[in-house]
């Protein structure tokens, strides 16, 4: 019965070692640190259809509160007022959304003139996270992935 | 936490060398490689058992692409309870059914104590449905001949999930939102008094639509290595049942998922956990188990979920 002993005991001194080893190497898990990068400049939509140009008025931070101005402008053959706009909450490294909890888009502000504000933007967690922007006039559409980082505590 | 997880490495070093002092003593061991992957597993003799269990999950963590911790508004506890029923075509192949209900609850700060207190929902979570075939049988003349199972698993998306969640914390998410598929090998050394084991599993999940796109998760790899033996415990004047205990670390590799058919980048997963389970027999036909897991136990957790679970199951054996 020696050989099975030796066997297991070196099975076991390699998971310690292993496990030694990679809790050493391990980096202290650190919350993201709270300066946030929002996205300051303007977006091309990926056929230059429209400019967006995005403000953060309250966030970006996890939870429901957040609202964003946009300011739109159209190129080309392109027009406003819109007749669509979507945004769409995207943390794309995990692979999901916000559920069925979606952004409400306002155009009080003055939608002729393409500034449009968004709220009810709903991030999950902090991290890495894309707003996905889809809008048309109607004939003319357009597409934007615009990223966000969401701080943590 | 991360107190935590030494304490429970340093204990699960500490039991692992307590599995070698009882080397006299011997116990038959089922699937035993993938130490608790299973919820319900069967011996050879057996043709119908019944699996019931909870398991406390008192923390969570989500991790990001550089493995740093995020901030969740996410449930952060979770209590599961599983019901099996397992059944034997032949002393090589069983199946097992297994259900889970699941309840998410997370700490809701009010305005004053009144309004303060745990939030929390339950549902039932994805059904699986899974088989495993030994196709290597141990044998008494070659001990080191190891036994050897094929495995395989269906897992269906029938419960909510992330994807349609309605809940702004969460807590009615009990399922994936894909279907998945796994299937795998475990072999062990069943005829030793100390049984290392080593089981490979890939789980695949199918492409689903979801909020208008094509989502694919990339494959699942599950790496796990166990020992298992019987622990030198006497008998504490209550009888002198036998406990085994298994113990043993997995590594849970997820490829790139998809998006549309393009490759997301930077969406990789990584995790390791450790996990110790202690079998204890109960009257005649009944057992006991009971198990402790950390993943994120040691290494970088990236894109996942850093956690730690306590199970206690009991199995009966009807026939």
């Amino acid at each position: 019965m020696r050989a099975p002993v030796f066997f297991a005991s070196c099975l076991a001194v390699a998971v310690a070692v292993a496990v030694a080893a990679c809790g050493e190497a391990s980096p202290d898990k650190q919350p993201t640190p709270p300066e946030a990068i929002q996205s300051p400049g303007v977006w091309l939509t990926t056929n230059g259809s429209y400019e967006v140009y995005l403000v953060w008025v309250t966030g970006p931070q996890t939870g429901m509160d957040n609202v964003v101005r946009m300011n739109i402008r159209p190129l080309g053959n392109a027009t406003l007022p819109l007749q669509q706009l979507t945004v769409t909450p995207w943390m794309t490294v995990h692979g999901h959304g916000s559920g069925n909890v979606q952004p409400l888009v306002e155009s009080r502000l003055d939608s002729a003139a393409g500034i449009y504000l968004v709220s009810n933007i709903f991030f999950v967690m902090s991290g890495p996270w894309d707003l996905k922007i889809a809008l048309t006039d109607g004939t003319t559409s357009g597409a934007v992935v615009i990223p966000v980082t969401v701080p943590g505590i | 936490m991360i107190f935590f997880r030494f304490k429970f490495v340093a204990a699960l070093i500490a039991i692992s060398g307590g599995i070698f002092i009882s080397e006299s003593v011997t116990l038959a061991c089922a699937s035993c490689g993938s130490g608790g992957d299973e919820p319900l597993v069967l011996f050879p003799a057996e043709a119908i058992k019944i699996h019931g269990s909870v398991s406390l999950t008192p923390e969570l963590e989500s991790t990001g692409p550089d493995g740093a911790t995020l901030q969740s508004t996410g449930p952060d506890r979770r209590v599961n309870s599983t019901f099996a029923v397992g059944l034997a075509w032949s002393p090589r192949g069983f199946f097992t059914v297994a259900q889970s209900l699941t309840t998410n609850s997370r700490a809701v700060v009010g305005a004053d104590q009144a309004a303060s207190g745990r939030a929390s929902r339950s549902g039932v979570g994805d059904p699986s449905f899974s088989g495993r075939y030994t196709v290597l049988m141990p044998q008494l003349s070659r001990p080191l001949m190891p036994q050897i199972q094929l495995l395989a698993g269906y897992r269906p998306a029938i419960a909510r999930s992330i994807h349609d969640s309605s809940d702004a914390h969460l807590l009615d998410v009990f399922g994936s939102g894909f279907d998945e598929i796994r299937a795998g090998i475990d072999l062990w050394l069943g005829m030793l008094s100390v049984k290392p084991g080593v089981a490979l599993t890939a789980t695949e999940s199918l492409a689903t639509r979801h909020n208008g796109t094509l989502l694919k998760p990339g494959t699942l790899i599950r790496l796990t290595a166990s020992l298992s033996g019987i622990a030198p415990i006497g008998d504490f004047g209550i009888g002198a049942q036998p406990v085994k205990l298994t113990t043993g670390i997995t590594s849970d590799r997820r490829g790139a998922a998809s998006a549309d058919h393009e490759i997301v980048q930077n969406s990789e997963q990584a995790v390791n956990g450790a996990f110790i389970s202690a079998d204890i027999s109960a009257w005649e036909s009944d057992g006991i188990k009971l198990t402790l897991a950390q993943q994120g136990v040691f290494g970088v957790v990236k894109n996942s979920v850093a956690s730690q679970n306590w199970s206690v199951a009991w199995a009966r054996v009807l026939r």
